[in-house]
This record gives structure tokens, C-alpha cells and sequence, in this order.
């Protein structure tokens, strides 16, 4: 009985004018999806990536070159976000995100003139992870909405399930044939599942076959290389979408049994889904920035610069630098050193805990107004989708922990040959206390994201629990009000 | 009788349980987020109140004249509590340097005081509560208001009194607008209220013209929607096809189409690739800009290298492009000091020229780009109702890419003033110029005294007449209405040979 139920409702709607309408509209703008990524900016992305990551390697290898203590006091300069091959699917966020940590430390120059000479006093302040939030690629326009995956399927197949189940129950009470139906003997629960499954099975078809047609234009005209991984992240990113809009499909199933005529129940569905997709995504924002203090970055800078341009400000250190060398340019006193490298690494903690605190705050912020997105099922829909797509706040939040763990391989590792070079003082941040000796590229740690599938869905997993309670507990609930309600219109 | 009709059809609508719904909830939002946006409005100006104290404060500090540089703050127009536009997005605090020329840059390529990574949530205005929610509601009254009195039978009672189509079809349209005028109007009441109330906004003759005007605007936009729904619902015969047609469009004319415009404008903007060749002719000049003031020194037999510091410190100095920075010990007495500053002169006269033609050869890239993406945008939004609608509420709440125009181009003129300041005072040959008020290396560490800038122009904003601003919103307000009269003698042709027996 169950499977003639899904049979009757699935051919019914895909005679539907609605079931065109969708159709023509998803695959659609699925293909203008696929063709601006052909010819977007993603190539580009891709080789300035490459570039700078030539550049970096260039530079560790000339200052390894250069000795152990210059790559341990230029650090290991500026880390890069890959940019993710799968932004077409989900990439509202991510060019609103910043794709690089600062890693560098700045040569302060000082000079002292006696007896006509001059005397180089200069030093390296300590290099710290910094976290720069110029953003290099943001869009021109702001919109609230991309072409992408979330938006086809979170946007509008959301919309054609409350269409499609809105009169499913309604509907057929308003004309009569749901009485005709109950007189046989069927459960009410086969009728709701038949129901359910018809619906979900025409909108996952709609779903299959717009993103089929997208990756085939996006395999064959882009040149993107998507390996095993991104097989198997597509192919979760198509289950999260179908668990969606089974909640979608639900949500429209128990607005339908609950209402009393088919007007009433489309205002309803319309009034959730607009509110649902469409508002309360977009007020997080507005009430984030009420709760949160605002992170003034231009306090913060100001500790360390005069200008943010790098140029420092008259600080104690400074006038302990002043003993960092004689007048003859050689004798250097350990103890000194010592002293002088203490100094600086409390600076550097000190520096370095603002910079966590301010980069805390801001994520702290966006945390809360993304808390506040996830109460709807597309928000919580949107970070599930990015989260295995590696774009958005998780993939931020992601090489940020990376880039840290790699700072502190990078640092340990240089230090530990150090340590086994007898003829150094082992002092860090100091120039004459680290080792002279030259390091091979193959020595020294190089940043690489690890974005496999596993380390990508931690991130998903709250938005993926609360996608599932979505679908399961609307549909319980459509299944109490069904239980209860009359069918006799 | 089209009074009776108008009548009936409000008072049908107006005592429904979906009409008092839906208007308490757009009433709600209206409020909810005009309170949130003043909020948010109230925080902006404390801050543009912040960055001029503090420029001030830094401008005392200022020990020589070639680390003159100013910020100058747009003050935040009240109505952007309704319409943000695009002041989330352009930056409201330009830097005023010697030698560049400020340009109209996006907030979030710079560092900003907020919290840039709050760009990932979109955010709402009142007018898009409006433009998506409002213009939804239209079309699903209207498109019954034919179809559905034809399935009652209603309609051909109607019709056989002697009552003119025409006068059918005037009298539902304006019962409809009047009936999506209440939650409209009662939003703008509230907004206006809110506005008088706080102690922190103060609206001038402009802002009331925009705040009256955006409600107009709404009206009309919503009248749109309202006769797109009713042409629907003369074309089909029954209310289930009318409403899935008005669905359809409603989303291609408010979510699709709009978006689509702007995500394509979008992906022809290259920021990165722009910005990399802006920056690769700009250090191009700048090399250009030494070499000829290396030359300028030598042809005058005065060294090497510009500055000539030689001729009168020991000290240093930087002359790289655009933000030179000269550090100097001190100055020597038996200095030619008379010769270093004619070279300084005519150094930093040439410098002044070379930041020209950075600008000429670079605001392509840094500001014609991307103007021109703009303005093909706005011309494309016009296609859509719901685009042309944005255009003119941006244009009456000062808040669209014109509006940062013109205070571009002021920010521009008080760069000038700043210039003829310095030539005034003789300060580009002059040693306060790099910085060096004192002549021996003793004198050096006795405290050096800030240079005396009390005299320096003030940056003082004129607001945009409101005859430009209205100029500026002429195109959106003809899609408007052309829009209007179109959707209307469709109606009309419709409902002209609609067969009410079928």
C-alpha cells in the first residue's frame, strides 16, 4: 500500500506545474553555477596560491641558507589558505575571510654613530602569529545571497517541499478523497509516509539531477582536480541536503495537517519560509553586534606600532639594545644576551596573547551570531554545507589551529638543531646566541593543511545533529497532528 | 462604484486573519530592526566622534611636516537606521596623505575598527523587509482578487450590474494598496517616532523629504507586486495556478534575479589581480620618481642621491614613494643648508607631481573598475523592480555608492587645501619639512616642540543637495513607474477579455 501511496504522490507531482517550474529554475541556476566557476576567479586563486607558496619555500630555503639563527629569528613568514576547490558549493563566506597568518618578525633598525662610524645595534623582534584581516579578494557588491548549492537547495528546494506538501494533507480533506482514502483500511501512519516519501523522492530527484549536471560542467570544462576526498565530501554534502529537506518536506506536512483550509496553510508555509530562510539568517548580525563589545584592532595595534605600518614606537627594549654591541663590533657578553633575549620573549608572549585575545573576541562574535543563525535549519543547513566544503568560519577556525600547531613544530624542530650544535649559546631570539650553521630545506618544517573529509566534518557535526532533530522531530510532530486531526474538511 | 468596490475589497481583507497576521508581523520586523539599526547608528557616530578626537589629538603631535596626514570621517546619515545600501561595505574614514590621492576603497580590504569577520552573516534592513516580505504579500492578495471571486462566482454577479470592468479593476487595486499601506505606513509611524524620540539623531528638511519619499516609494513598489499578482490572476482561472505563477515570479523578480545580476557583476571584478598591477605601476613610477630626484641632485653638483643629507647631518632618511621618512641626528653648523633646502623643494615638488601620475595611471584600477561595475549593476538592478526599488531607497537615505562620491571627491578638495597650507607656509623647503627644528646633535635631546598646525584647514563636510540625490534616483524611479504602467495596461488588456463563464 505504502509504495502505491509513494507512486500516486510522486506521479502527481511530476505532472505538477510546480515540479516544472522547479525544475527549470534549479537546474538552472545549478548551471550558472557551474559555468562562472569555468570561468571565475578560481584559476587565478589557485596560481597566486601556488606562487606565494613558491615564494615561501624560497624563503626558508635562502634563510636556512643564511644559518639556523636567521630562519629562527625571520620565523616562518606568511602562511596561506588554500583556496577550496568546492567554494561553488558553498562560497558565500568564504572570500569574506581573511586566507593568510602572519608569521614575520621585523628587523628594528638602530645605529649609533661614534668616532664617524657606525655601529650596528639592530635586532629582530621576535616573530609572533599574527592575523590579518585585509582581505585581498572580497567581493565588489554585498549581497546576501550566492549562486551556490546552499542557495539552489536551501533557498529554493526548500521552497518547492513546502509548496509540494502544503495542500498534501489540506488539500485532499478541502476535495473529499482524503475521506475516500481512510474509508480502506490504511494506517494513517502509511498515508503519512507515502506522502512523506513521494515528496522527498521527487525533490531529491530534482536535487540529484541539477547537481549531476553541475559537476559534469564543472569536470569537463573546469579545470578543477577533485580527488577521492571531494568525492566523498560531495556525497555527504547531497545526504545533508536530502536530510534538510526531509525536515522541509516534514515542516510542510505538519503545516497542512494542522490547518484548517488550503489558504491558510500556504500563508503559513510561505510566512515560515520566508521567516525560516530568508529573515533569520540575517539578523545574527544585527544581534551580535549588540552583545559583544567591539574589538577595537586600532588599540591593539598601537601597542606594537606607531602606525601599522610596521615602523615601532620608542620601547624599553630599544635602549636595552644599546648594549648588543661594542664599539669594535665583537665582544658579546652571554650574560647580557641572556638578559636581553628574556626581554624579548616576555614582549613576544605579551604580543602574542593580544593578538589571540583580539582574534578570540572577534570569533567569540561571529560564534554567537552564528548560534543565533543555526536556530533556523538553514543556518544550520549553510555551516554544515561549508564545513564539508571547506569554506566559511569552520575552515577559518581550521587552518588558524593548524597554522598554530605549525608554528610550534617549526619553532621546536629549528630549536632542537640548535641544541645540538655545540658552538652556540642556545639563547633564542638573539642573533649571536642561536647557531650559525646552514639548514636544508628538507630540514626545516613546511606548512601544509591537512583537508581531509574526517578533519573538515568534526567541524559539521552540531549542524549536522541539529539538521537530524529538524527531521525527525518535525516529522513526529506532522504525525501527531495528523493522529489528531479530522478528515473531514 | 468604485468606491463601493474599494470598500469591499478592504473590508474583506482588512478583517481576516491572515491580513492581521502578516501585518503585525511586518510591523513588528519594521520596528524591531529600525531599533536594532539605531542602535547600531548611535555606535557609529561615537565613533566617528572617536576617530576626529583622536586625529586631532595626533595632529598636535606632529614634530615635522612630512608626517603631515589626517583622517577625514563621513558623518552617518540617520536614515541609514532604514537603508544601509552600501555604507557596510565603502569606507566611511579616509586617509588624508601628502602624496595620495585618496580613493574611494572598500572597508574590508583595510583594517577596520569593527569586526571584519562578522562580514560572513548578512544582515537585514527595513527596506528589505519591504522589498522581499511586503512585495510577497502583495502578489498573494492579488492574485485571488480575480481568479479566485470568478471560482465564488462572485464576479459574474458583479459584472451584471452596471459596473464597468475598468471600474472593477480600479477599485480592487486601490483597496489592495490601501489595505498594504497600513503595515507600511504604521512601520514608517514607528520609525518616525523612534527617530524624534532619540536624543541622538536629528533630522534635517532632507532626511524627512527621504523618509516621507522611501514610503512613497514602498507604495509604489508594492503597487507592482499588487497588479503583477492581479494580471496573474486575469490570466489564469484558478486561484491554485494563479498562485504558483505569482510564486514563480515573485521569486524570479525579488530573489533570483537580483542576486544573479550581482553575483555576476561580481565575478568581473578581479580586486587581486587589479590591485596586483595597480601596485606593480605604482612602484614602477616611484623607482621613475627617484631616479629623476638622484639626477636633480647631481645636475646641481650636490651629490649622489636625493635628499642630500650630507649637506648639513650625519642623520638618514628614506625617500621611498609615496611615505617618505626622514630620520636625521641633527644639523650640522657649518651645514649648506640654504642649498639642501632649494634641493628639498624641488624634491618634494617633484614627488607632489609623481603622486599625479600615480593617480593617472593607477585610479583606473583602484576606482574606475570598479565605478563602472557599479554603475552597470545599478543599470542591470533596474530590470527588476525590487532592484530599481533598492537604487532609489539608497538614494533618498544618502546611503548608495554616490553619496561616497562625493565625499570622495570632498576628502579630495580638503587634500588640496592641505597642500596649499604647506605651499603657504613654505613648508616643503623649509627644515621642519624632515623634521629637524634643532641645529646640533645637543640641542637634539632637549625636548623637540610639535610643529604649531593650529592655523591647518578643518575638514569641514557639506551634505549633498537634495536636488543631486534626487537627480540620482531619476532612472530607478522611471523603471518604477514604467514598470507601473506596464504591469497596469496589462491588467486592464487582461481583465478586458477575461471570460468569466470558463
Amino acid at each position: 500500500m505504502l509504495t502505491t501511496i509513494i507512486k500516486r504522490e510522486f506521479i502527481a507531482h511530476i505532472q505538477s506545474l510546480r515540479f516544472s517550474l522547479t525544475l527549470m529554475l534549479c537546474v538552472g541556476l545549478m548551471v550558472l553555477n557551474a559555468l562562472v566557476l569555468v570561468y571565475s576567479t578560481y584559476q587565478f586563486e589557485r596560481d597566486v596560491y601556488r606562487e606565494n607558496i613558491t615564494q615561501q619555500h624560497q624563503t626558508l630555503r635562502d634563510n636556512g641558507a643564511a644559518g639556523l639563527r636567521q630562519i629562527l629569528l625571520e620565523g616562518p613568514g606568511v602562511l596561506y589558505k588554500k583556496p577550496s576547490e568546492l567554494t561553488f558549493c558553498a562560497g558565500f563566506a568564504d572570500n569574506k575571510l581573511p586566507d593568510k597568518v602572519g608569521a614575520k618578525s621585523y628587523l628594528v633598525y638602530m645605529a649609533v654613530y661614534s668616532g664617524g662610524r657606525s655601529i650596528d645595534k639592530s635586532f629582530y623582534w621576535p616573530w609572533i602569529l599574527s592575523f590579518p584581516t585585509e582581505l585581498k579578494d572580497a567581493p565588489l557588491l554585498s549581497t546576501f545571497i550566492t549562486i551556490d548549492w546552499v542557495f539552489v537547495i536551501g533557498v529554493l528546494l526548500s521552497l518547492a517541499a513546502f509548496l509540494f506538501t502544503h495542500d498534501a494533507i489540506v488539500g485532499e480533506k478541502e476535495s473529499g478523497v482524503l475521506k475516500l482514502v481512510m474509508a480502506n483500511s490504511l494506517p494513517r501512519h502509511t498515508l503519512l509516509w507515502g506522502k512523506f516519501g513521494g515528496a522527498l523522492l521527487v525533490l531529491s530527484g530534482v536535487l540529484v539531477l541539477s547537481v549531476v549536471l553541475n559537476l559534469l560542467i564543472v569536470l569537463v570544462l573546469a579545470e578543477l582536480s577533485l580527488d577521492f576526498s571531494h568525492a566523498v565530501r560531495i556525497v555527504v554534502m547531497v545526504l545533508i541536503s536530502v536530510v534538510y529537506l526531509a525536515g522541509c518536506t516534514s515542516l510542510g506536512l505538519l503545516i497542512s495537517a494542522h490547518s484548517s483550509t488550503r489558504r491558510v496553510s500556504l500563508t503559513t508555509v510561505l510566512f515560515v519560509w520566508v521567516s525560516m530562510v530568508l529573515l533569520w539568517p540575517q539578523t545574527g548580525k544585527t544581534i551580535a553586534e549588540l552583545f559583544h563589545e567591539e574589538a577595537h584592532e586600532l588599540e591593539h595595534t598601537k601597542h606594537v606600532y606607531e602606525h601599522g605600518d610596521g615602523t615601532f614606537i620608542w620601547h624599553p627594549i630599544r635602549g636595552h639594545a644599546f648594549g648588543l654591541a661594542d664599539e669594535n663590533n665583537n665582544r658579546l657578553d652571554p650574560a647580557f644576551i641572556k638578559r636581553f633575549s628574556s626581554a624579548l620573549q616576555s614582549e613576544r608572549t605579551h604580543h602574542q596573547e593580544l593578538e589571540n585575545a583580539l582574534l578570540r573576541r572577534r570569533v567569540q562574535q561571529v560564534n554567537l551570531a552564528q548560534n543565533i543563525v543555526r536556530v533556523s535549519p538553514m543556518g544550520a543547513y549553510q555551516y554544515a554545507m561549508e564545513a564539508m566544503a571547506g569554506t566559511g568560519l569552520p575552515r577559518y577556525r581550521h587552518f588558524i589551529d593548524q597554522a598554530r600547531s605549525y608554528a610550534q613544530h617549526f619553532e621546536g624542530t629549528l630549536l632542537a638543531i640548535d641544541r645540538a650544535d655545540s658552538r652556540s649559546l642556545h639563547i633564542p631570539f638573539v642573533k649571536y646566541g642561536l647557531s650559525a650553521q646552514k639548514v636544508e630545506l628538507e630540514q626545516i618544517p613546511v606548512f601544509v593543511e591537512d583537508l581531509s573529509a574526517a578533519s573538515l566534518a568534526s567541524s559539521a557535526i552540531v549542524d549536522l545533529a541539529l539538521l537530524g532533530f529538524f527531521a525527525v522531530f518535525t516529522y513526529l510532530a506532522a504525525y501527531l497532528v495528523w493522529l489528531r486531526s479530522s478528515i473531514v474538511g | 462604484m468604485i468606491k463601493t468596490i474599494w470598500k469591499k475589497e478592504l473590508l474583506e481583507q482588512l478583517t481576516s486573519r491572515r491580513f492581521i497576521f502578516c501585518t503585525l508581523i511586518v510591523v513588528l520586523l519594521i520596528w524591531v530592526i529600525g531599533l536594532l539599526r539605531l542602535a547600531s547608528y548611535e555606535r557609529a557616530q561615537a565613533e566617528q566622534d572617536r576617530i576626529v578626537a583622536e586625529t586631532t589629538d595626533e595632529l598636535r603631535k606632529i614634530h615635522s611636516y612630512h608626517k603631515l596626514r589626517t583622517k577625514v570621517v563621513r558623518t552617518p546619515s540617520p536614515l541609514e537606521v532604514m537603508d544601509q545600501g552600501v555604507t557596510e561595505q565603502k569606507n566611511s574614514i579616509v586617509s588624508i596623505e601628502i602624496y595620495e590621492i585618496p580613493y574611494l576603497a572598500d572597508k574590508n580590504t583595510l583594517s577596520t575598527t569593527g569586526n571584519p569577520l562578522l562580514a560572513i552573516i548578512g544582515s537585514f534592513d527595513v527596506v528589505h523587509v519591504i522589498q522581499i516580505f511586503l512585495a510577497l504579500l502583495a502578489i498573494l492578495f492579488a492574485c485571488e482578487s480575480i481568479s479566485g471571486e470568478k471560482e465564488d462566482g462572485t464576479l459574474a454577479l458583479m459584472l451584471t450590474t452596471n459596473v464597468s470592468r475598468m471600474q472593477v479593476v480600479i477599485g480592487k487595486f486601490l483597496g489592495g494598496i490601501t489595505l498594504l499601506n497600513i503595515p507600511i505606513f504604521l512601520g514608517f509611524l514607528g520609525l518616525a517616532i523612534f527617530f524624534i524620540a532619540s536624543e541622538h539623531v536629528q533630522l534635517t528638511e532632507a532626511d524627512w523629504v527621504g523618509l516621507i519619499g522611501t514610503w512613497m516609494a514602498s507604495l509604489s513598489y508594492i503597487a507592482i507586486f499588487y497588479l503583477i499578482g492581479m494580471a496573474i490572476s486575469c490570466y489564469t482561472h484558478n486561484t491554485s495556478t494563479s498562485l504558483i505563477y505569482s510564486l514563480f515570479i515573485w521569486t524570479l523578480l525579488v530573489v533570483i534575479l537580483p542576486s544573479s545580476i550581482t553575483f555576476l557583476v561580481n565575478q568581473q571584478f578581479h580586486r587581486q589581480e587589479d590591485a596586483q598591477q595597480a601596485k606593480a605601476m605604482e612602484n614602477e613610477l616611484w623607482s621613475k620618481h627617484q631616479k629623476q630626484a638622484n639626477d636633480l641632485v647631481r645636475t646641481a653638483g650636490l651629490g649622489d642621491t636625493y635628499p642630500p643629507f650630507h649637506l648639513v647631518t650625519y642623520g638618514h632618511g628614506y625617500s621611498s614613494g609615496s611615505t617618505p621618512n626622514f630620520q636625521i641626528g641633527g644639523i650640522r653648523k657649518d651645514g649648506r643648508i640654504a642649498d639642501f633646502l632649494n634641493m628639498l623643494r624641488a624634491g618634494e615638488n617633484l614627488r607632489l607631481q609623481y603622486a599625479q601620475k600615480v593617480w593617472q595611471a593607477c585610479s583606473p584600477l583602484w576606482e574606475g573598475r570598479p565605478r563602472s561595475l557599479i554603475r552597470i549593476n545599478a543599470q542591470l538592478q533596474r530590470i527588476t523592480p525590487a532592484g530599481a526599488y533598492l537604487e532609489v531607497t539608497g538614494g533618498l537615505a544618502g546611503t548608495d555608492a554616490g553619496v561616497f562620491y562625493d565625499f570622495i571627491h570632498q576628502a579630495r578638495q580638503y587634500r588640496e587645501q592641505l597642500l596649499e597650507y604647506l605651499r603657504a607656509h613654505d613648508a616643503f623647503g623649509s627644515l621642519e619639512f624632515v623634521g629637524a627644528p634643532s641645529f646640533t646633535t645637543e640641542e637634539r635631546s632637549a625636548k623637540r616642540s610639535a610643529l604649531d598646525l593650529s592655523d591647518l584647514p578643518v575638514f569641514a563636510e557639506r551634505r549633498e543637495p537634495l536636488a543631486q540625490r534626487l537627480s540620482r534616483i531619476a532612472p530607478g524611479l522611471l523603471s518604477l513607474f514604467i514598470y507601473a504602467g506596464l504591469t497596469w495596461l496589462a491588467v486592464i488588456r487582461l481583465f478586458s477579455r477575461y471570460d468569466i463563464r470558463r
